[in-house]
Formats: structure tokens, sequence, C-alpha cells
């Protein structure tokens, strides 16, 4: 029998919560999520039965069989030794194409979507030329590329040429051993291979192309004979060097990308002639290979198309030219204009709203294959799912009218059917949305997925408009262009669209740790409890600090320290990737790269720079204890603090409760409010926006956690917000630490409503109550918290719906409860693949239940 | 020594493709673990040594 | 300065090295170097320590093995 959310009473009348759905009273807390999985064909419902997944957790992978492949490695390193003395950016074109003509192509069994990046479905590709550290770990690892000599003679040939060798040589290499440890700070993306970007998806299903090709040549030609001009001016001319270079490597990778489509198609064909018994399936491989020798040489017609394009391009930009994490693209608008012809107006691939529903199950079955060679650092950080995959619907169209149509709520039931936790998707919310779309939104948060993440869709459009002014050639996002915005990952707004996109991580993206900051802070920068080594500047002890002010200005300057290394890292890696990494195949689909001659990775249009502060509560609740119970009512010294914390608490009970029990963020109390506001808005988000990074503007704080305050927290010693050492940091970039938010569910929106100023974005994390949300009442209560939120001007929420009954049973016998699925923090992850470290810490998320005063505040009507 | 002209799992690239190179073939193997079947295709030549999946052509 | 035993030191050419030790897990950058997960408290928090050379650093706590991927974080 399922729990029953107790009736309350409210504005005269008691109100019950009976379910919404009748059949969920007969279905135990234990098992709810086993029973929600309803794909919509046979065909889905087998294709989740086999799937790859590629789930990683710890570093390890939970399937068997998961393992690197060499054939990628190989195929450039052959491609790399042939094409010396060419330009680097043509080397780089011919790398691709190498790999694109001469490696692997898959189809699989049922499946109509086809394409992967490796030589084999239960493998994953490497890339020597990112980072020799994360491909040494493979090779040291259960994973590793076979054979695993010739991977080792691979890798050591490219290290000299690896992004990691070409940046470390700029960096102090005590710095370096700082930033790699990933306590105070992330390592840089040069040193593990991490990276995001956001593809112009919508140019190559709107042109095909053999029109980019013929774009680039016209420029060559141009180009040439501008060169050719007399008298020659070489202040002008030598420019059309490089120009011309980047004009030839798109030249030769979309050539490289048709051939590779047409190879796609020539494999379904000769399976469907020589391998295929089924007549149903034959003619659906012809279908296949109709669509894969037509696109995406010319332009998608159809939804069928459209979908199939969309997956090359997406192999492709996160897998084939370059390893990159994501989903990043508003998915409803880019397929929108197809689904109206399949769907609407049945004008080409004609199909109904549930063939649509279908082919996003399906995708989303083949994002939930996708293997991502990833280090072991960020093996560690999504446990429990493959990678981040993250996309984005709904908010504003550019004339600011509701983005949502019918295709967007064709993927909220796609998603709702088939659950899986990738790809997760973000839903910009704007009071114009169309309550069917919201209601869609509610059932999947409802049904426990953890997405759809809401994001406020004014503030990121504003936030568009924001960064354009610092455009280093003047184009930054026009104001209608300012609504085309995606996550570029979880959390933080990026344009999409054909121009302008964000290409690499070094733009934006990577963490900085407050809460381990702050422990430092206290023993003048070094590190006790971890590494035994200095790691921020010599700031001084807390024994001798003698006014708050005192610790707030050193917590400041480790800060500062540690921002301005980070980007330098981050700026480092982008000239070089400018220089050696090209992506001439993202060059070749971005309109200003075709304009201009430009290279991605180069060209900057629209600055949005960030970083990710994660652990930043735990800091925030230390400075709030310090400040109380040493500094205001002086009930303990500094010293007595220190004692305590460097025996984890062990004697210091009564100490560690005082500490534990001083006011807490999320509870709309004025005293821990007011130092936290500032915390978050002076330190924070102002010494970070000092920096101004590669593209010209200013770089604006993303607080975020992702599975790190797992990580970070196992490197943390005792902290004066009352935490032992080891324990995991807070779960959120402005979330209340775990079980501290005692208030309710308005008092969180009340605290977090305060943090305004400087910041991009903050991730919060919040429970809310399964009988709650799947009674009768649950989209009412849901639909006023939302605008609530809104109208409070609150970045960002996601939610967790998931009883701890049913989370106890599943760390009891997890076999029973694959298809439970938790929030962890910015993506979505299976519960039974998760340490059980992180499994307690989501079971120890408090759940809010909403009482009379909320409904008060949220202005609600229930009968 | 055989060669992968005479394999069954050779399949020549017809002329007019953008790839197609006098002798070149798609090399079409199929395989099957414990989650299914999946096919996959390689670039092949004529004269290219035969490997473990050599099936002589009927 | 002396060598604590039970602490984690350097001792060249050990047999019992941190990367052969179940409680060893590797550093989550550098594979020349690891991170010791042995301080567990009741509680299941996993207080981890730096080890900067996995080959040549261990502790009278060694022991021969490898955790699952649910005993790590």
């Amino acid at each position: 029998m399922t729990t029953m959310a107790q009736p309350i009473e409210y504005r005269g009348k008691v109100i019950d919560f009976p379910p919404a759905d009748p059949k969920d009273a007969d279905i135990p807390d234990e098992e709810l999520h086993e029973h929600l999985f309803a794909p919509s064909t046979d065909r889905t419902r087998r294709l989740k039965g086999r799937c790859r997944w590629k789930h990683a957790s710890a570093g390890e992978f939970v399937e068997k069989g998961t393992r690197a492949g060499i054939e990628r490695m190989r195929l450039i390193t052959e491609s790399h030794k042939e094409s010396r003395g060419k330009p680097e950016v043509i080397r780089r074109a011919l790398q691709l194409a190498a790999v694109l003509t001469k490696g692997t192509v898959v189809v699989q069994q049922d499946e109509f979507i086809i394409g992967y990046h490796a030589e084999d479905p239960n493998m994953f590709p490497l890339y020597p030329e990112l980072s020799y550290m994360n491909v040494k770990d493979y090779l040291q690892s259960d994973y590793s590329p076979q054979p695993a000599a010739e991977a080792e003679e691979i890798n050591n040939y490219w290290r000299p040429y690896s992004l990691q060798s070409k940046c470390e040589k700029y960096f102090d290499p005590i710095d370096l051993t700082r930033m790699y440890q990933v306590s105070t700070m992330e390592a840089p993306s040069f040193a593990h291979g991490y990276n995001s970007i956001v593809p112009p998806y919508e140019t190559v299903l709107e042109d095909g192309l053999l029109k980019r090709i013929e774009l680039a040549e016209g420029h060559i030609r141009d180009a040439k004979a501008e060169m050719s001009k007399q008298p020659w001016d070489g202040t002008k001319g030598l420019d059309w060097i490089s120009k011309i270079d980047n004009w030839e490597a798109m030249v030769i990778a979309d050539k490289a990308v048709i051939i590779w489509a047409k190879r796609h198609a020539r494999l379904c064909k000769i399976v469907a002639e020589n391998f295929e018994t089924d007549p149903a399936r034959k003619e659906e491989l012809f279908e296949m290979a109709e669509i894969s020798r037509r696109v995406p040489a010319e332009p998608c017609k159809g939804l069928k198309d459209a979908f199939q394009v969309k997956w090359y391009t997406y192999l492709l930009c996160h897998g084939i030219e370059r390893y990159a994490s994501g989903y990043a693209h508003k998915e409803d608008k880019v397929l929108w204009p197809y689904y109206q012809a399949s769907v609407t107006n049945k004008s080409f691939q004609p199909m109904t709203h549930a063939d649509a529903v279908e082919m996003v199950e399906m995708e989303r079955l083949k994002i939930s294959e996708h293997g991502a060679g990833q280090s072991r650092g960020y093996r560690e950080i999504f446990p429990g799912s493959n990678d981040l995959f993250i996309f984005t619907i709904g908010g504003t169209n550019r004339d600011g009218s509701d983005g949502c149509n019918d295709m967007t709520d064709a993927i909220l039931e796609g998603a709702r059917n088939i659950r899986t936790t990738e790809p997760s998707m973000v839903f910009r919310y704007s009071k114009k949305n169309r309550v069917k779309t919201l209601y869609h939104v509610f059932e999947c948060i409802r049904d426990g997925l953890g997405y759809p993440s809401i994001k406020h869709d004014e503030i990121g459009t504003e936030q568009m408009k924001y960064y354009a002014q610092f455009s280093l050639n003047g184009n930054g996002a026009t104001d209608e262009e300012a609504h085309d915005w995606a996550n570029v990952l979880c959390m933080s707004p990026g344009l999409v669209g054909r121009r302008k996109t964000q290409k690499t991580r070094s733009e934006g993206g990577g963490s900085i740790f407050p809460g381990k900051i702050l422990e430092i802070t206290l023993t003048n920068g070094y590190d006790w409890s971890y590494s035994d080594m200095q790691l921020g500047p010599e700031t001084g002890y807390a024994e001798d600090f003698e006014t708050f002010e005192q610790l707030w200005d050193a917590f400041k300057k480790q800060y500062a320290y540690g921002i301005s290394l980070v980007i330098r890292a981050k700026d480092v890696s982008r000239y070089m990737e400018g220089n050696y990494l090209q992506l001439p195949f993202v060059s070749s689909i971005d309109d200003g790269c075709m304009e201009l001659g430009r290279e991605a990775c180069s060209l900057s249009e629209q600055p949005n720079g960030w970083h990710n502060p994660i652990t930043t509560v735990v800091g925030g609740n230390s400075l709030v204890a310090i400040k109380k119970l040493i500094y205001d009512d002086k009930k303990y010294t500094m010293k007595q603090l220190m004692e305590a914390l460097k025996v984890n608490w062990e004697g210091f009970e009564q100490m560690q409760k005082d500490f534990k029990n001083a006011p807490k963020w999320g509870n709309d109390d004025e005293y821990a409010d007011a130092v936290i506001k500032r915390y978050y808005e002076e330190i924070i988000g102002g010494e970070m926006r000092k920096v101004t990074n590669y593209s010209g503007g200013p770089v604006m704080p993303v607080g975020q956690a992702v599975g790190l305050y797992m990580e970070v927290g196992s490197r943390t010693g005792p902290t004066p917000d009352g935490r032992y050492g080891g324990e995991a940091a807070d779960d959120g970039g402005i979330s209340p630490y775990f079980g501290t938010d005692k208030k309710g569910p308005t008092a969180v929106l009340k605290s977090v409503s305060k943090v305004q100023e400087n910041q991009k974005a903050n991730l919060l994390n919040q429970r809310l109550s399964v009988p709650m949300m799947r009674s009768k009442h649950g989209f009412d209560i849901w639909h006023a918290y939302m605008n609530t939120w809104h109208d409070l001007n609150i970045d960002h929420v996601q939610f967790n719906v998931v009883s701890t009954a049913e989370m106890k049973a599943a760390q009891k016998d997890p076999e029973k409860h694959q298809d439970l699925i938790v929030r962890v923090a910015g993506f979505s992850a299976r519960f039974v693949d998760l340490p059980t470290y992180g499994q307690n810490t989501i079971i120890a998320r408090t759940e809010q239940q909403f009482g009379a005063e909320d409904f008060e505040f949220l202005n609600l009507e229930l009968n | 020594m055989a060669t992968c002209e005479g394999c069954a799992f050779f399949f020549r690239v017809p002329e007019g493709e953008e790839d197609f190179e006098p002798g070149k073939a798609d090399c079409v193997t199929e395989h099957k673990d414990q989650k299914g079947k999946y096919w996959l295709s390689k670039p092949v030549f004529e004269k290219t040594e035969t490997c473990q999946n050599f099936r002589k052509r009927s | 300065m002396a060598v604590v035993d039970s602490q984690l030191h350097l001792a060249e050419g050990t047999v019992k090295p941190c990367v052969k030790c179940k409680w060893h897990i590797s550093d989550p950058t550098n594979p020349a170097r690891g991170q010791c997960t042995v301080n567990r408290t009741q509680m299941g928090s996993i207080w981890k320590r730096w080890i900067r050379d996995v080959l040549n650093m261990t502790c009278s706590k060694h022991e021969e093995g490898k955790l699952s991927f649910r005993e790590h974080v």
C-alpha cells in the first residue's frame, strides 16, 4: 500500500491528498519506480532491454565488457605522421577524414537512428591528442584499449604534441600539482580532456553539407583573387593565408562526413540484402539507407531526416572530431520545422505524434549507449550515468512568444515513457508557457526522473544580452538572438543557433571549491587533512585573526588566487586549441567561421565566461558559525575550534553540536542569510568577475555540484559548520546543506532569492514529498511553487521525488530496482549504480513537506 | 595466401561513390553478444590479407 | 623525522605498495599519484589522503585486493 500525505487544515477546510491515479494506492512505496516504465512500442521496449549502458561510478564501469577502443587513436596517428609539413588545421581535417573514411561503421539490430563513434558498440574512443594522463590512466586500468602495447606507443607518440604538454610548460609545477589534486580547484581541462560544445545543429539540418562546401570553395576562390590583386599590400594580403587554410580544412572535413554517412547507407543496404530475413525490417533498412544517402549532404526534409542528421552531428562534435560532454541544443526548436512537415502537414516522412514519441524514445536510448572516454576524475563525478547529456526545451521564441510546441510535448512524453537517466533536460520556465506542456513537465518530475530541471527564462535571456556587450568583434547576441539559448551543460545558458555558440569548455566551465578553500584559509593556506602540502598563498593562521573581517579577507585572497589560476589555465588551453586542436567540421557549420574564415576555437563573438563554485555552502555555513560562536557570542575561541577540528571533533562533542546547530542557510534566517548573501555576492561572484577571459568578458559563478560534492567532501577535513572529516559537502550550488533546511520549502526559496548580484547561475536541489506530488493536488502545488519561484527571480530549481523507503529497499536489493532514478545534481543517475556513500547523501536530503504556511505563501487555491 | 576478394563478406564499393577506388570494398561482418546482433563495416581491398572472419564466397 | 608505520610513508621498493592495496583508489588526474581511502567512519564517510607515489609508499594497514565501486566514492 502506498503512503498518503496527511490531511492539512487550510483556509478553513481540511485538504486530503488522495493519489491522482487510483492505481497508485496499491503500489508499495518500495517499488513505485518499477511500475512507471511504459515504452510506447515493443521496439523501444526491446531496445531498452538490450541497451549497452556505459554508466561509470567511482571511476569504474558498471557493465562488464565496456572498454576503450584503439581504432581512433591508430587512425589519427597514421594521419598525423603522413601529414607532416601541412598547416595544422589541415592536419586536423585530415585526421578527421581518416577516422570517417577508414574507421568502422556500426548498425545494430532494431535501431532506426544509426551511428556510433568507436569500432564496436561496447567500446568508446580515446583522445591522446588531448591529455596523456587521461590515456595513461586507461592503460593502467581494466578498460585499456587493446593491444595495450600499441596503445602505449601511440600515447607516447602524442605526448609532445598533446594539448596537455603544450599548456603545462606555461605553469609553475607547484600550481599544476595543486590543480591536479581536485581539492581546492579542479584540474585544468588540458590535463583531463573534459570539454563541452554547443554545435550549430540548425546549420546542418537547414543547409546540408554540400551547400557548406560550396560556400567554403567560393570563399577560397574569392580569397585567392584578392591575394592576386595589384599592387600587393602585405598588411592585408597575408591575412588570407590562415583563412584559406581554414576554408580548405572545412571542405576536407565536410566531404569526409558525406562519405561517412553514405558508408552507413551502404551498410544498411548490405545488411538488408545479405543478412536480414524479416521483410518488414528489410524495408526499414532500405529506408534508413535512403536517408543516409541523402542527408547530411542535402538539407533535411522530414522528422526522420532531422533525428538522423542531429545524431550524426552529435557524434562528430562530441565523439569523433574531439571529445565533448553534453548534448546542448534547444531540441524542440531544432526539430519543430520537421515535426510540422512530418506530423502536422504530413508532406514528407508522414507520421503520427505517437511515431514522433517513438523517435524520441529511440534517441534517448542511443544516448544511453554513448560511451565517453573520460578521465578517472570524470568517471567519478557523474556516478550512475555515462556522462552529462543535457538539452533544453520550452522558454520563449525570438519574438517573446511561448516556445513550447507539440514537439516539446513529444519530447517530454517520450522521456517519461522510456525512463532513462540520459539525456537529462532543462525546461526554460516562462509564465507564457502553455499549461498543457507544463503538465507534461510536472509528470516527468512527479515520476522521479529528476528532470526537467527548471531554469528561469527571463534571467537566461537577459544574461545573453548582458554578455553580448563584451563581444570582441561587436557581434554579440541581438535582443532577438538572446532568446535562443540552451544550457551548455547542466546549468549555464549559452546561445544556440547557426552562429555565436560556445565551442569549447575553455570559454566557460570547470570548478573551484570554496569549502576546501575555507578549510585551508584557517591554516595559512596549508592542507593538513588531505595532501599535507601548501595549497594556497600564506594568508595567516585562524588563531591570529582578531576580527571576522580578517578571516573574511584571508578567504578572499585564497579564492582570488584560485580563480585567477583556473581561468588562466582555461585561456592558455584556448590559445593552444586554436593553434593545434582545431575543429574544421564545427567551423564549417558555424556561419561566423564560414563568413570570416576563422576557426571555431579561435573565434569568439559572444562571450560566455563562467566557472563553477562547488561546496560553497559548506564554506558559507562555516563562516556563519565562526562569526556567531567566536566573534559575536564569544562562546568559543578560535584556538579551541582549531583544536577540535584537528581531532575531528573527538572529545569536543558538545562543541561540534553547537557548531552544527549554529544558524544555517536555507531557513530564511536573518543572521545566516545576511552573511551568506554577502559571501556569494562579494566573494564568490565579486572576486570572480574581476577576471577577464579570452573573449573579453567577465567570468561569473555558476554554482553547481554534480558528484563533486562527494569527491571534494572526501578530500576535505572537518569544517566549522559541524561537518566531520570526509563527509560529503553541500549538494548544489546554492542548496542548503542536506538535513539543515528545517523550515519548509518556501523558507528555502526566501533564502535563495536574497542572492542576486554577480551570479550567472546557481543550482538549487529540492526533494519533494512523493505522496503530495502524486496526489490529486500535486500539479496545483507544484505550479504555484513554480510561479512563486519565478516571481522571486530565482535562477534554477531541480527536484527529487523519491521515497526513502524505496531507496533503502534498492540498497538491499539492487537487482530489483534497475529503474529507480534519482537526481544527483545537474544530472540524474540510476540509484543502484551509485556508490553507497553517494546513495546515503541522497537519502539524507530533506524531503520537503508543504504545510498551510507554505500554501499561504504560494497563494494556492485548493479544494 | 587468401585475399579478401574471395570472401563472402567482401562487398565492392560501387563506382560513382565518393570513396570509390578500384578494388575497394566494404567488409561487412555480423556479430552477436548477449545484447543482440550488430554489423560492422570496414574498408578493405581485393588484395588485403584475410582475417579470422574469412568465409569463402560460394 | 620518525616514520609512523600506521601512516602513509615512503618505503622505496616496498613489496606492499599502495597501488596494490584494496584501500587505494587512483588520483583523479595523475596516474602516478593516488588516494588512500582506509579512513572510514561508521556513518559511512570516507576521509581520503593523497598518495604521492603509489609504487613506493605503504603503511601497516595495507591489504591486497580491490574494492567494488560501491565501496568507494
